[in-house]
């Protein structure tokens, strides 16, 4: 595309041909679609701490050294502390933000948390649990379901939504750590009215009030 | 020949702007500076005539005690945008 086409100084009175115009359009949106900040930075933090953690728990196995996965408790926290720096720095020297990148903040936003509500979930059941059996998954759906509603309520810009994902990742948590099985659905049902169906209904009802 | 195409972005620097705007959520000055080449003067102008058609919207915050100016596109302006790319399509006998 000629760069004249781009921009002409005093630009407000001149005239373009249809074709022009529609080439100025194509090569704009083209030109701000291809602008993106993704330099590997999150891979490349994420790779080197899951690689420490994994071969270092394969070490302290392989030497049978006492306390063998704290490895793993400490990669969560160290790899937030630096996706938050990396989060702020790129706040700071961002010049546009483009739809894309958005949403892919908020999906990472919504999977960072239910993978650290996952992880105190795990660390709770077996510091509270007393069953001689393997973990119990419960917490795990309501967590997870936590993330699609944190995705749907953010992107709609929908807060009832959004405290009812934070609401699902606390039930899911709490799941690990209650024994009985009743309990557990107790906290599932609460979880649900107040995280799913209270805000299904105001959406309803919003939609009821648009529509007139 | 032009006479239903929208005045407000019927200029290359305008709709130049418009473009870029509507392919992001939002944009610094500088961005559209870098990317439209166009002088600062001559583009503050174009901006404000697109803000007071309501086609942008023009929010100024401090970042690092420096002032920024954050522009993005109204639902006016994707609607009117739309319309003009609508009338260019017409005229050029593309079919959608």
């Amino acid at each position: 595309m000629p760069d004249e086409l781009l921009y002409r100084e005093g630009g407000s009175g001149e005239k373009m041909t249809e074709a022009e115009s529609l080439a100025l359009i194509s090569q704009m949106i083209q030109s701000a679609r291809d602008e993106h900040h993704e330099n590997g930075r999150g891979w490349r933090t994420w790779g080197w701490i899951l690689f420490i953690a994994s071969a270092g728990t394969f070490l302290m196995l392989e030497y049978e050294v006492k306390g063998s996965y704290f490895l793993w408790n400490l990669a969560l926290p160290v790899g937030i502390f630096f996706m938050v720096l990396a989060g702020l720095r790129r706040k700071k020297i961002r010049k546009n933000l483009t739809y894309a990148q958005e949403l892919l903040d908020r999906i990472g936003l919504g999977f960072f948390a239910s993978l650290l509500a996952m992880v105190v979930g795990v660390n709770v059941f077996f510091i509270f649990s007393t069953s001689e059996g393997g973990i119990d998954f419960w917490g795990f759906f309501y967590i997870l379901y936590g993330f699609w509603m944190y995705i749907h309520g953010s992107a709609l810009k929908f807060r009832p939504l959004v405290y009812g994902a934070i609401l699902n990742w606390i039930a899911g948590i709490a799941m690990f750590g209650v024994p009985e099985m009743k309990y557990k659905m107790l906290i599932g049902a609460v979880a649900v009215l107040l995280g799913y169906l209270v805000p299904g209904y105001l959406l309803y009802f919003q939609s009821k009030r648009q529509k007139k | 020949m032009f006479k239903d195409l929208d005045p407000i972005l019927h200029t290359p620097l305008r709709l130049a702007i418009v473009s870029l705007l509507i392919s992001v959520k939002e944009a610094e000055f500088t961005f559209i500076k870098e990317k439209t080449n166009a002088t600062a003067g001559n583009l503050s102008v174009q901006l404000n005539k697109l803000k007071d058609a309501g086609y942008i919207e023009i929010s100024k915050q401090f970042k690092n005690n420096y002032p920024q100016t954050i522009c993005s596109i109204t639902h006016v302006g994707i609607k009117a945008f739309e319309e003009y790319v609508a009338n260019l399509q017409t005229y050029l006998r593309v079919k959608k």
